[in-house]
């Protein structure tokens, strides 16, 4: 009878595996990409609270719980402008799962893997748009400037994005840094989240 | 759905919950900045804030008289409450070069607050909120993610995420004394440490760790070590084969009756556990945004009145429950 105990195991691997395969794709690959990302981490059968069972309030509590403030791993927050009302723009607020999605691990055209788990695309303001994710700092490939043939100051909007950033970002009347050519290249050749940083919710 | 309810009804009356709103105002002007805020509920809009509020509360302390002191991570301050009267009440607030974490205070009117930016553990007057000395100068600590004061044995604990330790300090000089634990493998080491309390009536330094949920046997769980370092004990957030009790363990207090409170950051709880065994005696909280419920809460602090206040990071509150309804 010791097999009865295989059922509570098997039965949980069967929910989650078509949970995941019905609503995000691949979850293998999340697994395989970064183990931090185990099922269980994110979702309990017994004691998920919300659709699909995840640990979480919301998948933003989820994320933030270990990547949010006094979190173990890499620190982010959403993506809002100053809460205080010092901002220039309407108010916005861009949350984890608009760029990310902890089941799909896509490849940029250099065929690194994106640690990041972009979205290949991102729907914002624009509409919805392909993110070309390149590489720049080793294999982390996020908010790159640099063009396909190696130059950096890629021209912005040239039928690619490319760079998370640039999916919404390219839109001059989103990018105060775009607005005019000449300031296309703001901080060149410096990546958009080395000053606009994630924990900070991309403020300056 | 029945037992659900009940649970509900069984911890309404300790949900009594209280919205905690800062202003960032100036120091020291509290009598002109001590006005209530509207209580409990989500805020309507995350996004349109009034100027001066908390944006991301984070750890919580408490002084002798009973004043709360905040890190707000976001809006890079540390927000003053006073709690009485009914209410808990914005007294003042002072900004930090940087991401404040970690948050003590310290006889003397010391006030500690651990610097993810600097990656300092900066000592303030809370009478001035100016800045007094830095423990162990800068760098001695990567990540200063929660402090911990003993002000009768002049110590201060401060967990480093980064040294995967907990770093002591002489808080008459700002010396750094010894360490506990460092990477390591088993139960004695930290693995992913994020908070701390003491409990001085045993001499026992206990420590929230999110474990590695890459490495088979090591799950989140709370290590208790003796003030010197040797480890007591570990209580982990495993329960059998699937069960789980806690699995984002945060901030931690040891209350009058020896039992360990701490706050499940994904599940929205506070658990009261059995410091022998671990069990889970009761909690306090329900995951959710509304009054009396948790989304995203970090840290704990219980008064001599047996109030607990939580940071309630998404709202952007503190809430405020009766131990024992």
């Amino acid at each position: 009878m010791r097999w009865l105990l295989l059922i509570p195991p098997l039965a949980a691997a069967v929910t989650l595996a078509l949970l995941f395969g019905l609503e995000s794709g691949d979850a293998a690959s999340a697994v395989a990409l970064n183990p931090n990302h185990e099922c269980s981490f994110c979702h309990g059968l017994h004691g998920g609270n919300t659709n699909p069972l995840l640990r979480g309030a919301s998948i933003e509590a989820t994320c933030l719980s270990c990547h949010g403030p006094a979190g173990t791993a890499i620190l982010a927050d959403v993506h809002k402008n100053d809460p205080t009302g010092n901002s220039c723009c309407a108010p916005f607020r861009v949350t984890c799962m608009e760029c990310h999605d902890p089941h799909s691990n896509q490849t940029n055209w250099r065929g690194n893997e994106n640690l990041k788990l972009v979205r290949a695309n991102i729907t914002g303001a624009n509409g919805t748009r392909p993110v070309v994710l390149e590489t720049r700092s080793g294999d982390f490939s996020f908010c790159d400037l640099e063009g396909p043939t190696g130059e950096t100051g890629y021209p912005q909007a040239v039928g690619e994005y490319d760079n998370v950033c640039d999916v919404c970002h390219a839109n001059p009347d989103l990018a105060r840094h775009h607005l005019n050519s000449d300031k296309q290249h703001h901080q060149s050749p410096n990546t958009c989240p080395s000053c606009h940083t994630h924990d900070n919710a991309f403020s300056p | 759905m029945q037992a659900r309810f009940h649970k509900f009804v069984r911890f309404l009356p300790a949900a009594i919950v209280f919205v905690v709103l800062a202003s960032c105002e100036e120091l020291p002007d509290a009598a002109s900045t001590h006005e209530p805020r509207g209580l409990t509920g989500l805020r309507p809009d995350l996004v349109s804030v009034a100027p001066g509020e908390m944006q991301s509360p984070v750890r919580i302390a408490q002084d002798k008289q009973g004043r709360l002191y905040v890190s707000d991570y976001q809006s890079q301050s540390v927000v003053m409450l006073d709690a009485g009267g009914g209410g808990v009440f914005v007294a003042a607030a002072f900004t930090v070069p940087g991401n404040p974490l970690g948050i003590e205070w310290a006889k003397g009117n010391l006030l500690l607050v651990g610097n993810a930016t600097t990656r300092t553990v900066d000592v303030y007057r809370t009478t001035n909120g100016k800045w007094f000395y830095s423990l162990g100068g800068v760098g001695a600590i990567g990540d200063p993610s929660d402090i911990a004061a003993d002000s009768d044995r002049d110590l201060a604990f401060v967990v480093d995420g980064e040294a995967f330790a907990v770093k002591v300090f002489d808080l008459r000089n700002g010396a750094l004394l010894y360490t506990i634990s460092g990477p390591g493998p088993g139960s004695y080491y930290l693995q992913n440490p994020t908070a701390i309390a003491l409990d001085p009536s045993r001499g026992e330094v206990l420590v929230s760790d999110f474990g590695d949920p890459a490495v088979s046997g090591s799950p989140p769980s709370v290590k208790i070590y003796t003030y010197e370092g040797d480890h007591v004990k570990t209580l982990s957030g495993k329960s059998g084969m699937l069960g789980q009790k806690f699995s984002r363990p945060q901030g931690l207090a040891v209350d009058a009756l020896g039992r360990i409170l701490l706050v499940d950051a994904v599940a929205g709880e506070v658990l009261v556990l059995d410091r022998q065994t671990g069990n889970v005696l009761e909690t306090y909280g329900t995951l959710g945004s509304g009054p009396g419920e948790l989304w995203l809460p970090l840290d704990l602090v219980v008064d001599d009145n047996q109030m607990l206040y939580v940071t309630n990071n998404r709202p952007r509150r503190v809430e405020v429950f009766s131990l024992g309804g």
